[in-house]
């Protein structure tokens, strides 16, 4: 039994799930229809494969999560980079399985039954429903692990056994396929194999044939084995939108662990990290989280990122995180670095984060134009970005000085101001219940500064700002 | 601050929502409050369209509005850019005017696909009746200005809007500039998208559906304020110079056109030379009475057919007669069956003309109330075509009249709940999923909580911001005209071309057009059409009678059945309750109310028509009704109008027509008001539109002298009655096919069935359960087989001289017509003698196959695993290879009993075999379970338990709470009523189970002997089976 097959029917939703501990029914839908169901959802009768508007019927506080196939892919991506520790040849089998290569392991591990508890450890970690099956061929185990065989199988006649018996819509066929051997009474594997391949094959086609030979070859996949990455890089999505940033203890945790456990066996640290933060509004920043002498402890790295949380105000509820190094550099001990000799000729980028590491990362800002009539929100600070695109300022005249906050003028401009134009009436934003409405004039003041001043509907005056 | 002193001021530029998510009010909200302002005019001027006048000049009919309407139009130069552009506005200045400018949006329209439109400067040149305001491009200048300057030099304006914007200097600058080059005044206009500043949260909502963004993501494209309402003429007075607030009402002035001048003129090729349409109706009336009279024709109709010719000449509706006419003669010589109904179809002269089949001596429908002076509204006749042949009668008129001159009416699709859930949803940003799970959740039906209510307790947050905006949005957009589609049938047809009445526009069917009117807006303007539409029971009832001439002889049409005496044993049978495939009277209310009613002559069936609807329902009419009917509850009439009015229905008001004659004789109302009650009734829930007559119609009474109890009830049922009331016009159409039907069903049951098996999908009830009850009735059914089958359904003499019914290869799955069509050209006469020579035809692939698994190779020996095996070998289509065949081919197992059965549901939807659950029951998995024919004898309050097929399942709207569920054994349905309780507790039974099995107790209607079981225990059978392949009928 060379090969063992790990399937992972709700891959997406338990790794969603585990991290923030919900458990109420819960199921990721994809082009309505539920794909996944966690265990309270499947309690209720919601099936994989209904409707949406079924399982609502069946549950009105189900809580529904798009599926997202590039995540999933990205999740097996980790997960594979996990067993990697303990697994020398494996294979991803997207979106939900991994295929692992046991007859090399046996004589490391002692034994299938000790390789296998080895193994369940990091998907017991992560809340992972999963089912397996051992088989002499790849296809085999697939097969078997995928109707939750869930057995480490002795002999090879125990696995044709099992796979002889199978009903022919269970044994990963084409649903073309399947169907067409049901409609001529071939009801299960064994059933189709007892017939010859060649008439087999001049009747149904040469992929059925093929399949059937690969059931039997225990040869590897005809693809390259996983390589892990050279460099740590991860992505979390969250279950609940997280507000503060103390919240994000938790999954920052888990994003770190797996860092160590990708260091840890290289004998690297990480220089630095960059942590993601992906708002709900499509918006994102990184934070950069530096340490000269290298690091690769997650309990280390934790402290350092939640200081530099701490001081953070999150513009948005946060979506996901991600993470990955900057800069990874061998466990030796440095001392050269001391005398290195000083930099030459510096780019905007190099100076921007010289002064970053200097000042700190935010004392470091770039202006941002924001389509909105409101002139607060009609642009914004942010950290520096080379390749932003510049939106297109409004075509109406603006002040080159514009205050954070407008001051209020004590009394309404008498008849030494000078209106120049106006009024610009500005009416908007109900939508994140910042209205403002105002009246906005351009106006010479008594010593000659053209003011931008508006008016409000009770009457109150403001200055908001100089033209050049 | 001085007061400005108050000016006269018209609003020339104003879009209502139909200019489709550009603007965010009601053309009659608009209308309403330009007048409250004091504007002495509003032009309303949708975007290429005058979608939404009717419905304003309706308004100002209704609520009596002093302000004037002028009708107008706003072209873009570049319609499909969304940045800021050059306009011109179209204004009618009369009649004429009105005309090219219909004649501009068709042309405009035309050009282009379904919803958009493009002009050119040179498309201006016919405007000779209109005024044209010109909105320059706001920073340059284009040649528009030489083109129209040179073609409408004394008709044409620069408009100028000032919405406080930082630009607004610039612009006005701008157009003084063009206006002095030109030569031109300038008026003043406002570019109003919503009556009221509170809809611009709703208009910003609207721009981010059309840009398919978030709200807050559309940034500029947004308005910046909320200028674009209209605004108070105080306002406009310190905005704007004199002279282009007067120009304005110099404009207003100048236009003097009003809806109320359309006229209409029918076709007058209908009219042979020597005739005028009276004098011609009248002799195609006298030829009628030929046919449908040969003894003579009883003095009481002579007189009643004198009455309603002089009344059609009065009223000037002989044209109208006569376009129906000539369709259905049409129809007649393709033999393609129709059947008329509306409020004037049931007149003597209609069935005459041979519009409709309704026997005047069964019926005692009088005319008159359906065309009457006062009410002033033009007869209404549809006409139900065969579905599948109903385009060859729009063909013809095509044909006949032209497009241009003959079009479908629109239909104003507008935003209901789940739509406007789902925009609203996205342009806030709420995530779909979210939004989907909302849609599916809410039950529209369920009179306890709102959908708001609803909404929140599936989780929006109704007291956060977001929350509070999406439940206002959701509630405001609802109602919302989104785009026009075509009416199902409804035909304008014109004397003279019709774009000059009312713009034509692309459908987004190939080769149609629409009018840009809906039928309520041509009902407003008095304006006749035509419904064409399509009924499956008539190519139902055609094929039948086809077949009962063919194979009996007898040659029948529809009134020959009705002419024929009321059938005593045809009325037994509906009393039964055995209705399967009857008109109408199939579904499982209907069914079960027969043996109650107890139907006996042509006008219970009228009754039964419309009685079993969710308005008597709702309005509690039918327990009354069938109490008095059994003679346990004496009838008394407050009045002898009353009386007369409800004397037919004993008392219960029934039909829509009764309710509206009684608000005339009891309440007082004139024509025209009832005419506003119907309308209201057809629309009350929407708009709470009825609550405004309450007060006339108890009050009314009351004031003649009748109790306020009886008043009060009346007007509860009214309510109750609501949009889902009958009109007796239609229910006496329908009930001749009800009739017909169940005459045929009794007389000819081999031929009922086989015609409505060759006209599915149509009606209650699937193929498989038609067959069912067919072989209920002692007709044979025949399987289907390669040698005897046609296509289609057919009827086949047996040995013993008795029709068989055999099924058609139409009713194999995944076959098609054409290949097997060739297939059944080449049959040798005594049939192919074996598989090969089938093989040799060489049809497409896969045909075959499909046909073994239904079993139709059978007569080639061996079962239907093993023929599919045989011709899959491609190998032996070629001809060479023929002589090499495998000596021995494999052999493969024989289908049992299950697996006979699960094939025939695959590849036909039924069996000939064993029903799934009398297999269950022999092999002892189903102990304990009575069947339906078993619990026929049970006696009332039994506790039962049964299983069967899951058929049905079904919510009325009417019921709350209650499902009642159809369950299907080897012997008959059976009843299910599941509370919503039971439901509930017990969900996954109630919504997965194929088979389910149920104890229960056992109800029984003392009068009707009608049998129900209440559902107690669910039990999820659908295992049993493993996988066969059954879908039921489900409500969502």
């Amino acid at each position: 039994m060379q090969w063992l097959y790990l399937y992972f029917p709700s891959l997406q939703l338990d790794s969603l799930l585990h991290q923030q501990a919900y458990h109420q029914a819960c199921v990721l839908v994809d082009k309505n229809k539920v794909v996944q169901a966690n265990p309270e959802a499947r309690q209720l009768g919601i099936k994989v494969g209904a409707g949406l508007a079924q399982a609502a019927l069946l549950c009105a506080q189900l809580k529904v999560i798009a599926y997202a196939p590039k995540q999933e892919q990205r999740l097996l991506a980790q997960l594979a980079q996990r067993l990697y520790q303990n697994s020398a040849t494996l294979y991803l089998d997207p979106p939900q399985g991994l295929l692992l290569k046991t007859s090399d392991m046996l004589r490391l591990y002692d034994g299938l039954a000790t390789y296998w508890q080895q193994l369940q450890q990091p998907l017991k970690e992560r809340g992972l429903h999963y089912h397996y099956a051992s088989a002499h061929s790849p296809l085999a185990a697939q097969v078997l692990a995928r109707v939750g065989n869930d057995r480490l199988l002795k002999n090879q006649y125990e696995a044709t056994q099992l796979l002889s018996q199978l009903p022919i819509h269970e044994a990963g066929l084409e649903v073309k396929l399947s169907l067409q051997l049901e409609r001529l009474g071939l009801n299960t594997l064994g059933q189709a194999q007892a017939l010859p391949r060649s008439a087999l094959g001049q009747r149904l086609g040469q992929n059925l044939v093929t399949y059937l030979q690969r059931l039997d070859t225990p040869s590897a996949p005809n693809r390259p084995a996983y390589q892990p990455p050279e460099h740590f890089r991860q992505r979390l999505e969250l279950l609940y939108e997280i507000e503060h940033s103390g919240a994000l203890r938790f999954p920052l945790k888990r994003l770190l662990v797996d860092l160590e456990a990708f260091l840890a066996p290289r004998q690297l640290r990480a220089a630095g990290l960059s942590l993601g933060l992906e708002y709900r509004e499509d918006s994102s920043e990184r934070l950069h989280i530096g340490c000269s002498d290298g690091e690769y402890r997650a309990e280390f790295w934790l402290s350092l990122c939640m200081l530099k949380l701490e001081a953070l105000k999150l513009q948005a509820p946060i979506i996901a995180i991600s993470l990955n190094t900057k800069g990874q550099m061998p466990w030796v001990p440095l001392s050269a670095q001391l005398f290195e000799p000083p930099g030459g000729k510096l780019t905007a980028g190099q100076l921007i984060s010289r002064l970053q590491s200097k000042l700190g990362d935010h004392a470091v800002q770039q202006v941002y134009l924001r389509d909105d009539h409101r002139p607060e929100r009609s642009f914004y600070q942010g950290l520096p970005q080379s390749n932003y695109p510049q939106q297109q300022a409004t075509r109406c005249l603006r002040p080159s000085l514009l205050f954070t906050v407008p001051k209020a003028l004590d009394h309404k401009p008498n008849h030494q101001w000078y209106i120049l134009s106006g009024p610009e009436r500005i009416q908007s934003g109900w939508w994140d219940n910042v209205s403002i409405c105002r009246d906005y004039f351009i106006a010479r003041n008594p010593a000659g500064q053209v003011c931008w001043l508006f008016r409000t509907p009770r009457e109150e005056w403001f200055l908001h700002g100089y033209f050049s | 601050m001085i007061k400005a002193p108050l000016v006269d001021y018209a609003e020339l530029h104003c879009l209502s929502n139909f200019s489709f998510l550009r603007a965010a009010s009601h053309p009659q909200e608009l209308l309403q409050q330009a007048d409250a302002l004091g504007y002495k005019a509003l032009a309303l001027t949708d975007e290429c369209s005058v979608a939404g006048v009717v419905r304003a000049y309706q308004h100002k009919k209704e609520q009596g509005l002093n302000i004037k309407l002028i009708i107008g139009s706003e072209f873009l130069l570049k319609p499909q850019q969304s940045e800021a552009q050059e306009s011109v506005l179209v204004l009618a200045k009369n009649r004429q005017g009105y005309a090219q400018l219909c004649q501009l949006i068709s042309l405009a329209r035309r050009r282009c696909e379904k919803g958009k439109y493009q002009v050119y400067g040179a498309d201006f040149e016919d405007l000779s009746e209109c005024l044209l305001i010109w909105n320059p491009h706001p920073s340059s200048i284009s040649e528009l200005g030489e083109s129209l300057t040179r073609q409408h030099k004394d008709r044409l304006w620069v408009g100028c809007h000032r919405r406080l914007s930082a630009l607004d200097q610039r612009l006005q600058l701008h157009c003084q500039t063009i206006a002095d080059h030109y030569d031109l005044p300038i008026v003043a206009l406002g570019q109003v998208v919503m009556h009221s500043p509170d809809r611009q949260m709703l208009h910003d909502t609207l721009t981010a559906i059309r840009l398919g963004m978030p709200v807050y993501a559309c940034g500029y494209a947004l308005q910046a304020n909320r200028e674009h309402s209209l605004r108070p003429l105080d306002k406009i007075a310190k905005l704007y110079p004199p002279q282009w607030i007067q120009a304005s009402i110099t404009i207003a002035q100048a236009c003097d056109f009003c809806l109320s001048e359309l006229s209409y003129q029918y076709p007058a090729e209908l009219v042979p030379s020597g005739y005028d349409a009276n004098s011609y109706l009248h002799h195609l009336v006298e030829q009628g009475k030929r046919i449908r009279f040969p003894a003579g024709v009883p003095y009481d109709i002579a007189l009643i057919i004198d009455k309603e010719l002089s009344l059609i000449a009065s009223e000037g509706y002989a044209h109208f007669f006569l376009t129906v006419y000539d369709l259905v003669q049409f129809a007649k010589s393709r033999q393609i069956l129709y059947q008329g109904r509306g409020s004037s179809a049931n007149s003597v002269v209609c069935y005459c003309l041979e519009i409709t089949a309704v026997d005047p001596r069964q019926i005692q429908v009088l005319f008159e109330r359906f065309i009457s002076k006062e009410r002033a509204q033009p007869p209404d006749i549809d006409v139900d075509f065969e579905h599948q042949r109903r385009e060859e009668i729009i063909q013809y008129i095509y044909q006949k009249y032209g497009r241009h001159r003959a079009a479908l009416a629109a239909t104003v699709i507008t935003y209901r709940f789940k739509s406007a859930v789902r925009e609203v949803g996205k342009a806030l940003g709420i995530n779909l999923s979210q939004l989907e799970l909302f849609i599916k959740n809410v039950d529209r039906k369920d009179s306890d909580s709102s959908w708001d209510e609803q909404l929140q307790s599936l989780g929006l947050n109704g007291q956060s911001h977001v929350g509070q905006c999406f439940l206002k949005l959701v509630d405001t957009l609802q109602g919302f005209p989104r785009h026009l589609s075509q009416h199902v049938g409804g035909f304008i047809i014109s004397a003279g071309p019709l774009s000059e009445l009312v713009p034509i526009e692309n459908a987004s069917m190939a080769h149609r057009t629409v009018i840009q009117w809906d039928k309520d807006d041509l009902a407003s303007l008095a304006l006749l059409k035509v419904d064409v539409l399509a009924l499956g029971m008539l190519s139902a009832i055609r094929r039948a009678l086809h077949m009962v001439q063919d194979y009996h002889g007898h040659k029948l049409s529809l009134a020959d059945i009705t002419r024929m005496d009321d059938d005593a044993k045809v009325y037994a049978m509906l009393r039964q309750g055995d209705s399967v495939g009857v008109f109408q009277v199939e579904s499982r209310a209907q069914m079960s109310m027969l043996p109650r009613l107890q139907p006996a002559c042509f006008y219970d069936l009228v009754i039964q028509i419309a009685i079993v609807r969710p308005g008597p329902i709702q309005g509690d009419m039918v327990h009354p009704f069938l109490r008095r009917r059994a003679g346990k509850e004496t009838i008394d009439y407050p009045s002898k109008e009353v009386k007369e009015v409800l004397e037919r229905t004993l008392g219960v008001p029934i039909f829509q027509e009764q309710v509206i004659k009684l608000a005339m004789v009891a309440a007082g109302f004139s024509g025209g008001e009832a005419d506003r009650l119907r309308r209201a009734m057809t629309s009350w829930k929407r708009r709470g539109e009825l609550e405004q007559f309450r007060y006339k119609l108890v009050g009314g009474m009351v004031a003649r002298g009748y109790e306020e109890a009886f008043a009060e009830r009346l007007y509860q049922q009214i309510l109750g009655f609501g949009e889902y009331g009958f009109p007796e016009s239609h229910a006496a159409s329908f009930a001749v096919l009800t009739y017909a039907s169940a005459w045929l069903k009794f007389h000819y049951p081999a031929a009922f069935y086989c015609a409505l098996l060759n006209s599915q999908p149509m009606g209650f009830y699937s193929a498989s359960q038609l067959v069912q009850d067919a072989r209920r009735h002692a007709v044979q059914v025949l399987p289907v087989c390669i040698n005897r089958s046609v296509w289609d359904h057919n009827l086949e003499a047996t040995e013993t001289g008795e029709l068989a019914l055999r099924l058609g290869l139409r009713q194999v799955k995944g076959v098609r017509q054409d290949d097997l069509q060739s297939l059944l050209e080449r049959r040798p006469k005594h049939g192919f003698k074996d598989l090969p020579q089938v093989q040799s035809l060489q049809l497409a692939k896969g045909q075959l196959e499909c046909l073994a698994s239904a079993n139709a190779l059978a007569c080639f020996s061996g079962h239907r695993y093993q023929a599919r095996w045989q011709l899959l070998d491609h190998h032996q289509d070629l001809p060479l290879l023929k002589e090499i065949r495998e000596t021995k081919p494999e052999q493969l197992p024989a289908p049992d009993a299950l697996d006979a059965l699960t094939e025939d549901y695959a590849s036909l939807h039924l069996s000939l075999e064993q029903h799934p659950i009398a297999l269950l029951r022999h092999a002892g998995l189903l102990k304990g379970c009575l069947s339906t024919h078993q619990m026929a004898t049970k006696a009332h309050q039994s506790l039962v338990t049964t299983a069967g097929l899951v058929t049905g399942r079904q919510r009325p709207g009417t019921a709350s709470g209650v499902t009642f569920m159809t369950l299907e054994d080897e012997t008959g349905n059976t009843n299910l009523v599941v509370w919503q309780g039971t439901a509930r507790a017990q969900r996954q039974a109630y919504l997965n189970a194929k088979i389910l099995k149920v104890k229960g107790i056992l109800e029984r209607d003392p009068d009707s002997q009608v049998i129900h079981v209440i559902a107690g225990k669910l039990i999820d059978c659908s295992d049993l089976l493993g996988q066969l392949r059954l879908t039921s009928r489900d409500f969502h």
